[in-house]
């Protein structure tokens, strides 16, 4: 399978590329709008600081088309910072950037003696026969000192607890986020990210 | 919760591993790779490379190696061992390093640490510290512990985190190598003072020291190679321990 990366600047994006090419795919970077909207599973990475990754995206005239490219029905991943990307507004830079509004709510710091939330961390599922389901141990690699607050609790798939529990993975129809790396979570990782490239193609 | 890191290191040299004790009859103890596979399907958390003869001249072997590991395993590594600019980082991150650690560079040139923070982040620059004991107090070497200098670990361990490295390799020279535990002390003091995560390493020789570091050590990671290396404990079995003494950890 054919998968696009948005490419920003907003990170290294070298071992995305890596896991899905241990999984069987050829992965493609784009960074222009009209790579988005020819893309038919796209994947938004990040790492980084969320009034960056927003201006970035600015001057790559990027935000339409990802906005677009949601609303297509075309299986879409947000992974860390793509993920906080994904709802309004962040706390990183006083709530002063917008995000992409796919999921509605802000992102939050994170409260917790030691910041960011480093290491590897408890997936825990909320919803039962799910995709997510895999037959490795649920635990995932974290770098992050921000997680979402979503408005719609449905959404969430699965909680981690770091100072109180936070939605590790976010799910509505084709838009999927992840605030872990799954490139980097072993494994469980990439069963998980292999999952998801599975599930979303049919 | 957040579980507590078990951290295989592997010393490197020409890239190859090589084993020895304090640098001394160096071994060919096989390929890194083959190495790297193996701890990652013991459930190794993390790896630690330390290029031993870390120079210019050997630089592409080193990189060559990064992107050889990056390619088939998964789960975050460090690369360290003679990184002494920001260019030396941004080659090793770009080849798949996932952090890099600074050490004599660091002390050299601390505003390194604060320059390396902001290009790359902070997550991705690991400060590791030497230390060793005195009457006044632990004192940090550098170069491979050949210098040794009257300069105070835990001020300087605070220093570096506030020039933003997101992490810190706490090896205390005394212990390494003795397997008669990690130092709970001094590990103890830097990772109860300061808000990023330690890494303890040295001393390593029992399952129970891996319970000790985490309970009175209060660090966040373990680090060991000679126990992993010459086959004394697994990974795994060191993990089935904690567990079974009621500490967090990914099995």
């Amino acid at each position: 399978m054919k998968v696009h990366v948005i490419d920003y600047g907003a990170s290294n994006l070298g071992s995305l590329q890596l896991a899905l090419q241990s999984l069987g795919h050829d992965c493609e970077l784009i960074s222009t709008a009209d790579g988005i909207a020819t893309a038919d599973t796209l994947l938004f990475p990040g790492v980084g600081a969320f009034g960056y990754a927003t201006s970035r995206l600015q001057e790559l005239q990027l935000r339409d088309a990802i906005v677009d490219y949601a609303k297509s029905g075309k299986p879409f991943l947000g992974i860390c910072l793509g993920m906080q990307l994904m709802f309004d507004r962040s706390a990183e830079d006083d709530f002063a950037s917008q995000g992409l509004g796919l999921f509605a709510g802000d992102i939050i710091k994170l409260q917790a003696d030691k910041i960011p939330h480093m290491g590897w961390n408890n997936v825990e599922m909320q919803v039962q026969d799910s995709w997510t389901q895999t037959a490795e141990s649920p635990y995932a690699y974290f770098v992050h000192s921000y997680v979402c607050s979503p408005k719609e609790p449905g959404i969430v798939l699965a909680t981690t607890d770091y100072g109180g529990g936070f939605p590790s993975i976010v799910q509505r129809d084709n838009v999927t986020a992840m605030q872990f790396h799954p490139e980097k979570s072993g494994r469980y990782g990439l069963a998980l990210l292999g999952q998801w490239l599975e599930t979303s193609s049919c | 919760m957040l579980t507590k890191r078990i951290i295989p290191c592997l010393d490197i040299a020409d890239g190859r591993v090589v084993k020895g004790v304090k640098f001394q009859n160096l071994k060919d103890a096989g390929d890194p790779v083959e190495l790297a596979q193996r701890y990652n399907e013991d459930m190794a958390d993390e790896l630690v490379f330390l290029d031993i003869h870390a120079s210019h001249e050997n630089r592409g072997t080193t990189l060559e190696l990064v992107r050889r590991v990056a390619e088939c395993i998964f789960i975050p590594f460090t690369i360290g061992g003679g990184v002494r600019s920001l260019q030396d980082m941004d080659q090793l991150l770009r080849a798949g390093a996932d952090k890099v650690a600074l050490n004599t560079a660091a002390v050299r040139n601390p505003q390194l640490v604060a320059d390396a923070a902001k290009q790359f982040g902070s997550q991705f620059v690991m400060v590791s510290l030497d230390v060793f004991k005195t009457d006044d107090g632990y004192k940090i070497s550098t170069t491979g512990n050949r210098e040794k200098l009257d300069v105070d670990a835990i001020e300087w361990a605070q220093r570096v985190c506030e020039l933003g490295a997101g992490e810190i390799l706490l090896n205390v020279i005394d212990a390494d190598g003795t397997r008669d535990g990690f130092a709970l002390d001094v590990t103890s003091r830097i990772a109860s003072m300061l808000p990023i995560p330690v890494i303890a390493s040295g001393g390593a020789g029992c399952l129970d020291d891996f319970i000790s570091v985490f309970q009175q050590g209060h660090a966040d990671a373990a680090l060991a190679a000679g126990v992993f290396h010459y086959d004394e404990l697994t990974v795994r079995q060191v993990k089935q321990h904690m567990r079974d003494k009621g500490l967090a950890v990914r099995l």
